[in-house]
């Protein structure tokens, strides 16, 4: 047995027994070992560890019976994934922290550092106009390319039943908005496993401007890339439900950004910061 | 007699000019939203690829957003300087929501570190970004 193969193999006990000391939801362990397990089932069938990938797949369904076990199949694995994204958690817990650590070790051990050497960081502009937050990662990480049938595939409509169809899960969106605001229109973008953009308007009759949902997620997190307009900088909050966001203004829209892994959200529109940020705290209800 | 006037009129000249400079003074004074009546954001980027990445969202319904110029700049000393006019990327219509990439790696050569200029157009209503810089 060698180096490679020891570790994987602790880091999977180790996650295990996080697991049974109920220290480690099913639904979260289930989330880190899925990402391992895209991580290495996208590599080379003849590079792929079948080792691996057995023994992750036997613990994934032993903590979540209700999701299926991953398939070879992309169109499987696609759903599977857009339900994983859709049920992530905002609020950071110690076991959280300590399974995160150790999937992370996991994930670099078998995807070259894929998660472990890329962050998202948000910082305002040099003169406070924008909050822009770039995707970033060491020289050591590889670029992941989209193979050449990740062909990108876009939804516009105003209907949630097809935008979830399309999705292959119910996207993060609003439970809650102010009275009067109805949907306008959704838009989706998905480029196979590797990208994935979902906005959501609203509107309201006699309001010019909109309510919009927005988030973005890549797998690679240097493709994401976005600069949010600011009258000047604004200020970090931690609402109710654990969740920290960046609350700031444009002319009169307020607007909510916040990151959870690798996913960037925002929240923005013609309405007061006590209603924007009930629209935030709904999306996790 | 003429001194007298000449005096008045120096007076009301410098009160005149003073109270320009006071009143232009309260207006720069003003505090003057910096931010974008249209765009909730707005970015450019580049990979390493050479493949270009457009997106936008605005506060608005639009009729129309597209990219109306796009430059490739070239990194000299310090400084970038627009070499090449780039073909844009398709518009959009009816949308608050703008997305689009394009591949520019035939027009750029190898040794040298570029960006791309970008101007959004949203209804006539223009916003231009850079995107980071890339060694190529």
């Amino acid at each position: 047995m060698n180096t490679e193969t020891r570790d994987w193999q602790a880091s999977l006990a180790a996650l295990r027994r996080l697991y049974e000391a109920k220290q480690i939801e099913g639904e979260a362990l289930y989330k880190l070992l899925a990402r391992a397990y895209a991580l290495e089932i996208e590599k080379p069938p003849e590079e792929a560890n079948e080792a691996f990938l057995a023994a992750c797949q036997a613990l994934m369904c032993e903590t979540e019976r209700e999701l299926p076990p991953p398939q070879v199949s992309p169109r499987v694995w696609e759903g599977l994934q857009a339900q994983i994204r859709a049920r992530e958690t905002p609020a950071p817990r110690a076991w959280a922290r300590r399974a995160g650590a150790l999937a992370a070790s996991l994930l670099l051990l078998l995807g070259g550092g894929a998660l472990g050497r890329q962050w998202l960081h948000a910082a305002n502009s040099p003169d406070g106009e924008q909050y822009i937050i770039q995707g970033q990662k060491n020289q050591g990480g590889s670029q992941a390319q989209a193979a050449p049938g990740d062909r990108e595939e876009r939804c516009r409509t105003d209907s949630l039943a097809e935008l979830t169809a399309f999705l292959g899960a119910e996207p993060r969106l609003p439970r809650w908005l102010p009275e009067g605001w109805e949907v306008w229109q959704y838009n989706a973008i998905r480029r196979g496993d590797e990208f994935l953009r979902v906005n959501a308007a609203y509107a309201k009759e006699g309001e010019e401007n909109l309510i919009t949902v927005s988030y973005e997620w890549a797998a690679d997190v240097t493709e994401l890339s976005m600069e949010f307009e600011q009258n000047e900088p604004g200020k970090k909050q931690v609402l109710a439900n654990g969740l920290e966001v960046y609350i700031t203004y444009n002319y009169d829209n307020v607007l909510i950004v916040w990151m959870c892994d690798n996913v960037v959200y925002s929240v923005g529109g013609p309405i007061n910061e006590e209603a924007a940020v009930r629209i935030v705290e709904s999306m996790y209800q | 007699m003429k001194k007298f006037f000449l005096r008045v009129a120096l007076v009301i000249m410098a009160i005149v000019i003073f109270q320009g400079t006071v009143t232009f003074r309260a207006k720069a004074d003003e505090i003057i939203p910096y931010a974008d009546t249209v765009f909730k954001n707005a970015s450019v980027s580049l990979n390493t690829s050479g493949k270009a990445t457009f997106s936008a969202v605005t506060f608005k319904i639009c009729k129309n957003i597209k990219i109306v110029t796009c430059y490739l700049q070239l990194k000299t000393g310090e400084t970038y300087q627009s070499v090449k006019a780039l073909s844009c990327p398709s518009a959009d219509s009816n949308t608050n929501d703008y997305y689009a990439t394009k591949d520019y790696s035939g027009d750029m050569t190898p040794g040298h570190t570029y960006r791309i200029k970008a101007t959004f157009d949203a209804d006539g209503h223009t916003l231009t970004k850079y995107s980071g810089p890339i060694d190529w």
